[in-house]
């Protein structure tokens, strides 16, 4: 995981504050209502599709600019990934308060939780910024992720008096509007304040448009379009070249279709054919710019074009004030694209391709995918996902790339063996084990013949084996993985070879690995590989008993870690235990205490069963140090738990005997430092340990076999004697590591 | 018994009224959905999915058409 340039990934025209369009008719009634609540936690604007809604937060920022600035964000579908989102509202931020949000980012995408962590430190950071500013989220309906409201809502009930949020959706947002209207907290404007009355209907259509039209037909219009305000505007687009001006409008304040189907199709009719062509092609974009629309219509005037539309009023926005970006009005753009597909649908996915090669060339590979996926073309996204899904999930970005892939579906995910990888690995890094085995034998199934494709299967195996505590199999993939070669995938894996190679018991050849895991890792400025296998290095010093060499190179993982905003990160649990244990042994038991602990907490985050397990059994001795033996007994069951659950544990095994016997309390098994190499349970025995993994009570279990709840009592008694144990979980782990289950 | 989520995606019953005589140019925009046309508004019934519903609104919404009703079947 890598600290992320913010902005990098970010274009910037989502963070840009539109211009004020000309002919924009002011609304200060409106204007007015939201300077006097400046002390309201929440703006919310909410309204319709064309109601007004930007032009008002644009007019606003304006009026206030001598007074504090606005932050501005524009949020579309891919906001939905809360890393994403985030990104955005730090990078608007940042316009105004430069180095806001340096924490956060270095947090964000990363283990702690936006509310442990990313969202409080922005707070901070804002509540020091020494101005008053409003952070505008337009267009906030395109968000639908619960944790993203989550976040704002964070936001809302944690901002600083200085910080103002104003919201423009189109649907009532899952926020807590409730409560902070009871507060006096909330300055609402919806579709009926943002009405244009007949003043401001008169104001725009004839002093700013000079469309001279009588009283009569002006009140008609604004009854006609109930004072919408992109109705009004199609209207003018309508009249502005026609001499029967009061024929149209009687004619369309008698006609009861919806104002879209009748003015806009108007609109639309009224353009040439090539210019008609141009609008119809270049809808499928979500921006458009000159060399873009070229790419997709195959012109070569196209910024000419996009001028020239936006000149004429044709419903396009700017989207930065260089007048390179554009976007259509949603509801023109809508409009666009459903005739496009009536008429020309052949032509869509063409478009949506040649958009997705422009955006592949011009690197910027977001964009790119979405169009190939948009355009059916999965060969080039599955190449594009193939190329970019690591560094986006270096990045944090897992529900950005697990979009793509649902997006794809399942079907053509199984067809290509980098993307079957691609899934396993999001599986392995969001903990759904039980679905990594499945996507690599999909991956197998393709035929991965190519050495990166091996590679990648061997890599993921690798870990999946680590994570379920089979170190022998991490070993062999691992090793299998390097023969490979140099492969993207090499990368993936690199410390967790060298790690399980220390615990199978071979620390020698460990060390070597590590050593140039670190080394290649540090390269790549890979730090999350570089502070694991510094970890595993500190552990196998820690255990050949070299102290001072192991204390200082966990101490130096340590503070790479905090560094890169990574010491949430579950890779430090083996740097925290040997930094603990060194605290330990110069008698700092109070100190060691806390980072053992702390390493045990954050190795529960993973799913590395050995670390978790090496955590415990040194949370063990410290408690035994400490004077608190119930405790340290505790920590030991739970050791020997999760090590009992391990494929194959290596030298956990042993380690976990020594931790018992200095505990000088020997395991319940009668004295037995192992469980016993095999235990005989009668048939009857057998048959109810069979049923112990399940859910059935003990009652319920005597009904399936037909026998009576003592019967089946002093059955299960008798298991956990022969088995050394205490609880029906113990049995159940301790029957399948003898093979019994 | 059923599973609870999966009976929660079947496809109901919906009928959404909009403001508007929709026109067979625009109505082609809906083809899921049965168009009936009477003055001064359109109903428009059909078999729609939950996820699809939403959709479904959010398309008319993008439109500007506005719905002056939704009942889906219970």
């Amino acid at each position: 995981m890598v600290a992320r340039a913010s902005g990098a990934v970010l274009t910037t025209t989502k963070i840009q504050v539109p211009r004020i369009r000309p002919g924009l008719v002011p609304r200060a009634r409106l204007v007015g209502l939201l300077r006097a609540a400046a002390d309201a936690r929440l703006a919310l604007v909410q309204a319709p599709v064309g109601s007004g809604k930007t032009s008002l937060l644009t007019e606003w920022s304006q009026s206030e600019a001598e007074r504090r600035p606005f932050a501005w964000l524009s949020l579309d579908p891919e906001d939905n990934d809360p890393v994403r989102f985030l990104e955005g509202a730090i990078a608007a931020l940042r316009t105004i308060v430069p180095d806001a949000g340096a924490t956060a980012l270095a947090h964000l995408g990363g283990p702690a939780s936006l509310t442990d962590v990313v969202l409080p430190s922005l707070v901070n950071d804002l509540a020091a910024a020494p101005r008053r500013l409003v952070l505008v989220l337009d267009d906030y309906h395109a968000v639908v992720d619960p944790r993203v409201h989550d976040a704002v809502a964070y936001l809302l009930d944690h901002q600083p008096a200085t910080v103002q949020v104003a919201v423009a959706t189109r649907a009532e947002p899952p926020l807590p509007l409730g409560r902070l209207r009871v507060r006096g907290e909330l300055v609402e404007v919806r579709a009926t304040d943002l009405r244009f009355t007949e003043a401001e209907t008169e104001t725009l259509l004839n002093a700013t448009l000079r469309l001279d039209l009588e009283p009569g037909d002006l009140a008609r219009l604004q009854e006609r379009t109930e004072g919408w305000a992109a109705g009004l505007r199609l209207a003018a687009l309508s009249l502005s070249g026609r001499r029967d001006r009061h024929a149209f409008i009687a004619s369309f304040a008698g006609d009861d279709r919806p104002i879209v189907d009748y003015l806009g199709y108007e609109v639309l009719d009224a353009q040439p054919p090539d210019v008609r062509d141009f609008l119809l092609e270049t809808s499928v974009l979500d921006r458009l710019c000159g060399p873009l629309c070229d790419a997709v219509t195959g012109r070569e005037d196209s910024g000419a074009r996009l001028d020239a539309l936006e000149r004429a009023g044709l419903l396009l926005l700017p989207l930065d004030t260089k007048g390179d970006w554009y976007r259509y009005h949603p509801l023109f753009g809508e409009l666009l694209r459903h005739e496009l597909r009536r008429t020309r649908a052949d032509v869509v996915a063409p478009a949506q391709r040649r958009a997705a090669a422009w955006y592949r060339d011009a690197g910027l590979p977001g964009a790119a995918i979405r169009h190939a996926i948009a355009g059916g073309d999965v060969d080039l996204a599955g190449e594009l996902i193939a190329e970019h899904w690591y560094g986006y999930l270096q990045r944090g970005r897992i529900d950005t790339v697990a979009g793509w892939l649902d997006a794809l579906g399942d079907d053509v995910v199984r067809a290509d063996p980098g993307l079957c990888l691609t899934k396993a690995w999001i599986a392995v890094n969001t903990g759904r084990l039980d679905a990594v085995a499945a996507w690599i034998a999909d991956a197998e199934r393709c035929g991965p013949d190519a050495a990166v494709l091996e590679s990648g299967v061997a890599s993921l195996h690798e870990i999946h084996c680590y994570m379920v505590g089979d170190v022998e199999g991490a070993v062999a993939a691992g090793r299998c993985s390097v023969e490979r070669g140099d492969t993207p995938w090499r990368p993936v894996g690199c410390p967790v070879l060298g790690i399980a190679l220390f615990w199978s018991g071979r620390p020698a050849e460990a060390t070597t690995e590590l050593e140039m895991a670190a080394d290649t890792a540090r390269a790549a400025g890979n730090h999350l590989a570089v502070i694991h296998a510094s970890g595993g290095l500190a552990a196998i010093l820690a255990e050949q008993g070299r102290v001072d060499e192991a204390a200082s190179t966990a101490e130096a993982a340590l503070a790479l870690a905090e560094e890169r905003g990574l010491g949430e990160h579950w890779a430090t649990t083996l740097a925290r235990v040997v930094n603990g244990r060194a605290l330990e042994q110069a008698g700092r038991i109070a100190d060691a205490a806390e980072v053992i602990d702390r390493g045990v907490e954050l190795s529960q985050r993973g799913v590395a069963t050995v670390e978790i397990a090496y955590a415990r059994l040194a949370q063990a001795d410290r408690r035994r140090l400490g004077g608190d033996p119930a405790a340290a007994v505790e920590a030991v069951r739970e050791a020997r738990r999760l090590i009992e659950r391990c494929v194959a544990p290596g030298i956990l095994v042993e380690l976990l005997a020594r931790t018992e016997r200095r505990l000088h309390r020997a395991p319940r098994a009668g004295g037995r430092d192992r469980a016993p190499a095999s235990v005989e349970l009668t048939d009857r025995e057998l048959s109810v340990l069979r049923l112990l993994p399940g859910e059935l009570s003990q009652r319920a279990i005597g009904d399936a076999l037909y026998v009576s709840l003592n019967t089946v009592k002093s059955h299960a008694r008798s298991i956990y004697r022969k088995l050394g144990v205490d609880t029906r979980d113990e049995a159940v782990a301790r029957a399948r590591s003898l093979g019994l289950l | 018994m059923e599973d609870p989520q999966r009976a929660s995606a079947r496809p109901r019953q919906c009928r959404i009224v909009i403001r508007g005589r929709i026109s067979d140019r625009l109505g082609a925009a809906f083809p899921e959905m049965a168009l009936d046309r009477r003055p001064g508004e359109t109903v428009l019934a059909g078999s729609v999915a939950p996820a699809g519903l939403d959709r479904l609104l959010d398309r008319l919404g993008d439109l500007g058409l506005e719905p002056l009703s939704v009942d889906v079947e219970e």
